[in-house]
């Protein structure tokens, strides 16, 4: 199975306008602490992940916090894809 | 004002100054080249219809209303109040935010076109010091919204949206209504948000790490209207609202929403510009947004609507290009304490 990361890291890039630069924001910078996401960009986020890699989300994720910066986005992606969910 | 465009794409109206664009060979931007592999636009629609409907019916009779709606009084939150009443027969609570610059004409239309819908109706209005101090600092601070907001509004309006989002969850929740609605149209959020759940706690999670920060730039009240308390989200029966944006699921050209909305008595404002039918300070954020950033707000928006065959490329083109000038805006400066070069001007 690829690795999702970069996908997920164009995608975030290109909409949220996040510089993953390794230093003041790295893939596990929380993206809702940097500023960089926000309600709207979550939506769209979500939306992306559905669409591309056929995942849905449960309440659980939404609130396991780990859907807050692009490792944690990844990982999560990784193992619902290594699920088949 | 009519602004120099820069390099635009050659289908839709988005500039080459638009954050992130990409252009092909015949200088098609990305948006339009995803549109075009997208599938049928009408398809899409339609189910994003359908899925409304369904939350609609599930949701009907659960509490004191069905649905909150932000209705400002402009057009498209009018048409949306009207749909909802006629067509989908919900009770609904229209709710209207005060920003301290709604038009007088915005403010007739609110009660006459609540009047002629037969639907309760509340004003809620912020201190005005609070207004003019968030309005001055989103202008003044700069990236008070996250990056990307850029490209949906400008500061002025991300900021009063925020606000307005926020509240609208607290009258869900005071009033036990299990729909939210807006009136946004293509362009302005994504399309998902035709009809999305909001888990609010997971909302509320989002948000709390910008707690600080927005009570340290728009003050002690920003935590009343930015952020849901515990104490209230505690109240909530199951947790969730689901917002509902009907103009998303709906094709409609502007001539036809006037012709629906005329003849419950709106009327149009004569004093908010071009972009807005009711807002005196619009015009105020797009001048400063151009400024700042180099493209009209309203591009991405207008941009949509061309693709969607819902205006002519040449109008788009018309709005985007006339840049307001904040020489006739004085006013409203003064009212939220800023001077015409964008600095904070002294008590």
């Amino acid at each position: 199975m690829s690795d999702c990361t970069p996908q997920i890291a164009r995608f975030m890039q290109s909409q949220f306008l996040v510089t993953f630069d390794g230093q003041r924001v790295t893939p596990t910078t929380n993206l809702f602490e940097s500023g960089h996401l926000d309600s709207f960009g979550f939506v769209e986020l979500i939306t992306f992940l559905e669409r591309e890699f056929a995942v849905t989300f449960s309440d659980e994720d939404l609130l396991s916090n780990r859907l807050n910066s692009l490792a944690g986005v990844a990982a999560v992606v990784q193992e619902k894809l290594r699920h088949g969910r | 004002m009519a602004a120099e465009l820069p390099v635009t794409c050659t289908r839709c109206v988005l500039p080459a100054t638009f954050p992130g664009i990409t252009f092909d060979a015949a200088g098609v931007c990305g948006y339009c080249q995803d549109a075009a592999t997208a599938g049928s636009v009408a398809v899409a629609r339609q189910q994003l219809r359908a899925r409304m409907e369904a939350v609609i019916a599930a949701s009907r009779g659960q509490g004191a209303y069905d649905c909150i709606v932000a209705f400002s009084g402009g057009k498209d939150s009018s048409y949306t109040l009207q749909s909802l009443v006629r067509t989908y027969q919900l009770r609904c609570l229209a709710v209207t935010i005060d920003n301290g610059f709604l038009s007088e004409q915005a403010r007739t239309n609110c009660t006459t076109v609540t009047s002629a819908l037969g639907v309760d109706f509340l004003m809620f209005r912020p201190a005005p010091t609070f207004m003019a101090r968030m309005y001055r600092t989103s202008v003044t601070a700069g990236g008070v919204q996250s990056p990307a907001a850029i490209k949906r509004a400008s500061a002025i309006c991300n900021s009063c949206i925020s606000m307005i989002n926020t509240l609208m969850v607290t009258f869900a929740i005071q009033h036990e209504a299990p729909l939210i609605a807006g009136g946004y149209i293509g362009g302005q959020v994504p399309k998902d948000m035709a009809v999305l759940d909001l888990n609010l706690i997971q909302q509320e999670r989002m948000r709390a790490p910008q707690q600080e920060r927005y009570t340290q730039l728009f003050g002690p009240a920003a935590g009343h209207f930015f952020f849901i308390r515990q104490s209230l989200l505690q109240q909530h029966p199951n947790g969730h609202v689901t917002v509902i944006n009907p103009m998303l699921t709906v094709a409609l050209r502007e001539e036809e929403i006037l012709t629906t909305i005329q003849a419950l008595g709106w009327q149009p404002s004569q004093d908010t510009g071009r972009h807005s039918s009711n807002c005196r300070l619009n015009d105020v954020g797009i001048a400063f947004h151009y400024r700042q950033h180099g493209f009209h707000p309203y591009v991405l928006e207008l941009a949509e609507q061309v693709r969607a065959g819902l205006m002519d490329r040449a109008e788009a083109l018309d709005r985007v290009q006339h840049i307001p000038d904040l020489a006739t805006l004085t006013p409203q400066l003064a009212q939220i304490g800023l001077r015409p070069d964008g600095t904070a001007a002294p008590d």
